[in-house]
């Protein structure tokens, strides 16, 4: 009877958890149904750029919680539910593990059920935003495989709507520009901040966001621009040149894409909007990301001529020189000096000054208080790879200049599988580990394999580790050691543990 | 002999010279700050007035170095000192500027302005290690002006459950609104003066339109608090790049489109047309674009904003458009920026907002075990009325802000949404609570001040407490237990 008893509700069990999923695959959400609606449109369209397919890899959109869309997989993935609706097929599979996956995306991001995919958590954001970014990056994965000597210098920055997502966005604009204005110099490929091209380079913007905004005197406009940009690129080092022009073609044309998707499949006014605006605040003459929307905007501007560019460009052309061939200066054209005594800024020059001094104060200080530091510290080793990394900073990373980033207002969280590590004290992070400043006379809480401890022991293995203090909660079911010397303590998880590896 | 240690002399000269200039000397933050905010408080026009650090006094911790105290005389017990003990290069500071050096305790990594209890009295605090900068945001004064108006201005400070939904049509007609703000920063001449007039017209017109998830009511709620807090960092940003003097006379010139005028306006042209940002984050820029446009023709607006009223009501009446001309401004922007696409647009994009608590989970627990009587007070949001039942089986109501006092024992103030499951716990024959307190952000967001508790095997044992969190903060004035958890924080208070 028992047993009988024991099978129905098993029965009764995978019924009810039949249900569930099935429901959750046909209760689609209606903003999941148009982003595929307006992927799968992009697929057969060859008008955006001949050659590129959104779903030449497959795509998952996930929503936490709840489970993957698949599109454009080939065959159905194990365990999954065919979502009925579409011209292709488009599958619904739990994908629990994606769950824990807090960056917006993974271009390389292995499934059990469907192999390597296309991973974007869609969550809470909104269409737009999802479907300029699917497309950008995967336009970055058609670029690899076809354009002429494309590589990215650096990986696009992208905008949440929380106000910690401002913060950390606004934080990334001015990481990606200090980098570029001293990091390079330590490491073999030396670039050197151009206070001075940087002003002349905002001269350009505004001309571009006005050719874009005016339809009626926009070839004069952009003859305007061309005139500042042969300019200023005389005056240019062969080394920002080189960067100036694989920036423009690798994250210009991304951008180019993904706007004019949206603009296809909504409206051009708001990507054209959104570009001039770009271009018009200064805030975005950080170098990390001051080309993307230059070298989008060029591509609307040549569009609207008619002019057949892309497939230069993808041969290995310079946006610019398009450009220039297209649009020669008339007799309406101003010349450079009125054109810089108009437009130039010297409130945008003296910004710039004043950040570079700025951060340059910060970082002498960071140095001096790091030299001196002789508390507690605790070092954390890097022996794994680990998806859920968040960073929120209200302030800038300092670079130490050999690998060591110090980050003094931060709150870094670590949820991988097998640890969860939450950090809200100053630390040194590098590639191979992360080092804890506690303080003075920090109070330890810890229990090694379910064993409250009443101290740090100065040597141990575990199986499980359980480590607070003020600041800190670090929770280890991985197996690994714990040592004390002096006033250091260390935690290395042992071996060098790969958790896509392993998954595979 | 002689000459080859003159040689030596000249040549250790030499190169002692070229490191010297080598080596740039930067002006120590804490006087940056201090110059920046006498520049701010002693400039004329003001830029805004009453803003004085008097009025929103401020602790600002510079790293390990020290913190700096102004706006307020300290207790001597407190250890800071007149700043030109450690700064005497200064020549002025703002009054009332004191230096504490070394680290200041607690460790609070709030980066919200929030009311908090120090030794030298009631103050704002934060780290200077905000993101700052002269072409990023200057966080910090945008904060500070936050901290001003929160003693300062009539209207309700604290994030509002911004409306979950929006017609098409309001979307359309809010952000063609944005194109004529952001044309009008940007012209010179007559020109600028139209798009003003074109944009009253239209507001006018989008405030007659049904508003049924009140929008209208948080849109002027935002631009007042966030539209004034851009409008402040914007136009203090100047006094990173300029001197007063230079700053001034700019301004008697009147010249325009200024910077700050730029700036606004590809930040309005920026603005996404996505519920989130449509809803929330459009407001900081069309709040502050008004008050520049307001600033060139002269109106006094901010008094009133401050005591009340909205930015718009004094917008509407220095850029006033005729009935009868109303409609045809109306009609000629709404043809010349495709206003049948937007609609269209929006009813594709404008899908309305998840509910909050995704996934049935909560982010952060703060647990009150009290006996005695409580003043609760919640604030719902008219839409939401639904219990929460989360995933660990506990229930709760939702609020958009939360008042929960008990006299001279605690009292905590959330001006967040969340959700609250009141529980009656009887124990030692006295009616006793559980008050449960459910959040969407996680507790490592709160900076909790522990400088009266000592730990024990179980927790803390605290003669007083404070919390501060985002639009939210917390003081126990009475002995309390307290306890830790991954997504709880308990707060017993103790017999």
């Amino acid at each position: 009877m028992k047993i009988i008893a024991r099978l129905i509700s098993l029965i009764f069990i995978f019924i009810c958890f039949h249900i569930t999923f099935v429901h959750a695959a046909y209760k689609m959400p209606p903003k999941v149904k148009s982003l595929i609606d307006n992927l799968l449109l992009l697929e057969n369209k060859d008008t955006i750029w001949s050659g590129y397919n959104p779903l030449a890899k497959p795509v998952a959109l996930h929503v936490k919680g709840v489970g993957s869309y698949l599109v454009g997989a080939k065959t159905a993935p194990k365990d999954c539910f065919q979502v009925e609706g579409f011209s292709r097929p488009v599958y619904f599979f739990r994908n629990k593990a994606a769950d824990n996956i807090r960056s917006d995306f993974s271009a390389f991001y292995h499934t059990a059920e469907a192999g390597n995919v296309f991973l974007y958590n869609y969550n809470t954001r909104d269409l737009l935003r999802a479907e300029l970014l699917i497309v950008h990056e995967t336009f970055h994965l058609f670029q690899h495989s076809v354009f002429k000597n494309a590589s990215s210098h650096s990986s696009p920055l992208h905008k949440g709507k929380s106000f910690l997502s401002e913060y950390k966005y606004g934080f990334q604009l001015i990481w990606e520009w200090w980098k570029q204005f001293s990091f390079f110099e330590k490491v073999n490929t030396p670039l050197k901040l151009d206070i001075n091209d940087i002003s002349i380079a905002y001269v350009e913007n505004k001309l571009l966001a006005q050719a874009l905004l005016d339809k009626k005197n926009y070839k004069t406009l952009v003859g305007e621009f061309v005139r500042v940009r042969n300019y200023r690129r005389k005056k240019l080092s062969s080394r920002l040149l080189e960067y100036e022009l694989k920036q423009e073609k690798v994250e210009g044309t991304a951008e180019y894409v993904c706007w004019k998707s949206l603009a296809e499949h909504f409206s051009p006014i708001i990507a054209e909007n959104f570009h001039a605006g770009v271009l018009l605040s200064p805030q975005f003459l950080t170098p990390g990301i001051r080309y993307y929307s230059p070298g989008a905007v060029q591509g609307f501007l040549l569009d609207r001529l008619g002019v057949q560019w892309k497939i230069r460009v993808q041969n290995g052309e310079d946006i610019f020189s398009v450009m220039r061939e297209s649009f020669p200066p008339d007799k309406n054209t101003r010349d450079v000096n009125t054109l810089l005594r108009e437009l130039y800024s010297n409130w945008v020059k003296k910004a710039l000054t004043v950040q570079v001094q700025l951060l340059e104060a910060k970082k002498e200080r960071a140095m001096i208080r790091i030299k001196k530091y002789s508390d507690w510290r605790l070092v954390f080793y890097r022996n794994f790879e680990c998806k859920g990394y968040s960073t929120t900073c209200y302030d800038e990373q300092i670079d130490l200049g050999d690998g060591n980033y110090y980050q003094e207002n931060c709150h870094n969280e670590l949820q991988c599988e097998g640890f969860n590590l939450s950090i809200d004290k100053p630390i040194i992070d590098n590639a191979r580990k992360i080092t804890i400043l506690l303080g003075n006379q920090p109070r330890f809480k810890i229990s090694i394999d379910d064993v409250k401890l009443s101290s740090v022991p100065i040597t141990a293995t575990f199986k499980k580790l359980y480590l607070k203090t003020e600041g800190i909660t670090l929770n280890m079911s991985l197996k690994g050691s714990i040592t004390i010397n002096g006033k250091t303590i260390s935690v290395k998880p042992f071996g060098k543990v790969s958790f896509e590896k392993r998954k595979r | 002999m002689r000459k080859k240690v003159l040689c030596v002399c000249i040549v250790l000269l030499l190169v002692g010279i070229y490191y010297a200039c080598q080596r740039q000397d930067y002006d120590a933050p804490e006087k940056l700050f201090l110059k920046k905010l006498l520049a701010i408080e002693t400039a004329v026009p003001p830029i805004w007035p009453g803003f004085s650090s008097a009025k929103a006094p401020l602790i600002l911790r510079f790293g390990e170095e020290g913190a700096l105290l102004v706006g307020l005389k300290p207790k001597a017990v407190c250890g800071f000192h007149p700043v030109k003990e450690f700064f005497p290069d200064i020549s002025k500071a703002p009054k009332n500027s004191f230096f504490k050096p070394g680290f200041f305790e607690p460790w609070l990594q709030t980066f919200n302005i929030e009311s908090y209890k120090s030794c030298a009295g009631e103050v704002h605090f934060s780290n200077y290690n905000l993101l700052q900068g002269a072409l990023c945001s200057d966080v910090l004064f945008h904060e500070y002006f936050h901290s001003y108006q929160k003693c300062n201005f009539k209207w309700h400070y604290g994030r509002q459950l911004f409306p979950s939904e929006f017609s098409p049509e309001q979307a359309a007609v809010a952000y063609i609104e944005q194109i004529l703000l952001s044309k009008a920063l940007r012209s010179t001449g007559q020109d600028w003066k139209y798009y003003a007039r074109a944009f009253n017209a239209l507001r006018l017109y989008r405030k007659s339109l049904p508003d049924p998830y009140s929008f209208n009511q948080v849109e002027d709620a935002l631009e007042a608090i966030e539209g004034t807090a851009l409008y402040f960092e914007s136009r203090t940003r100047d006094f990173d790049m300029e001197t007063p003097s230079v700053i001034q006379s700019n301004r008697k010139k009147g010249i325009f489109p200024t910077q700050a005028d730029l700036h606004i306006s590809g930040q309005l042209l920026m603005t996404e047309f996505v519920p989130g940002i449509m809803m929330y984050w459009r407001q900081y820029n069309t709040g502050a674009a008004q008050g520049l446009l307001m600033d060139r023709v002269g109106i006094d607006w901010k008094i009133g904003v401050q005591n009340g009223k909205s930015i718009f009501s004094f917008f509407s009446k220095a850029f006033s458009v005729l009935k009868a001309e109303q409609s045809k401004l109306v009609d000629a922007v709404k043809s010349e920026y495709d206003y049948k696409t937007l609609v269209s647009v929006a009813n594709k994009t404008m899908f309305p907002r998840k509910i909050p608590f995704i996934g049935n989970d909560y982010s952060g627990r703060i647990i009150i075990q009290i006996c005695g009587n409580l003043s609760v007070e919640l604030k719902h949001h008219p839409r939401v009325s639904k219990v929460y039942r989360f995933k660990d089986g506990s229930m709760a109501e939702p609020f958009q802000n939360l008042k929960i006092k008990q006299k001279n024992v605690f009292n905590l103030d959330i001006n967040r949404f969340g959700a609250l499951a009141d529980l009656k716990k009887n124990s030692l024959g006295k009616k006793c609570r559980r008050l449960e307190i459910s959040l969407l952000f996680p507790l490592s967001r709160f900076s909790i001040d522990k400088t009266n508790c000592t730990q024990t095997s179980t927790g803390f044992i605290c003669k007083d407490l404070a919390f501060y969190g985002p639009d939210s903060s917390s003081h126990f004035y009475v002995p309390l237990k307290l306890t830790e958890g991954e997504k709880t924080l308990t707060l017993e208070v103790l017999p």
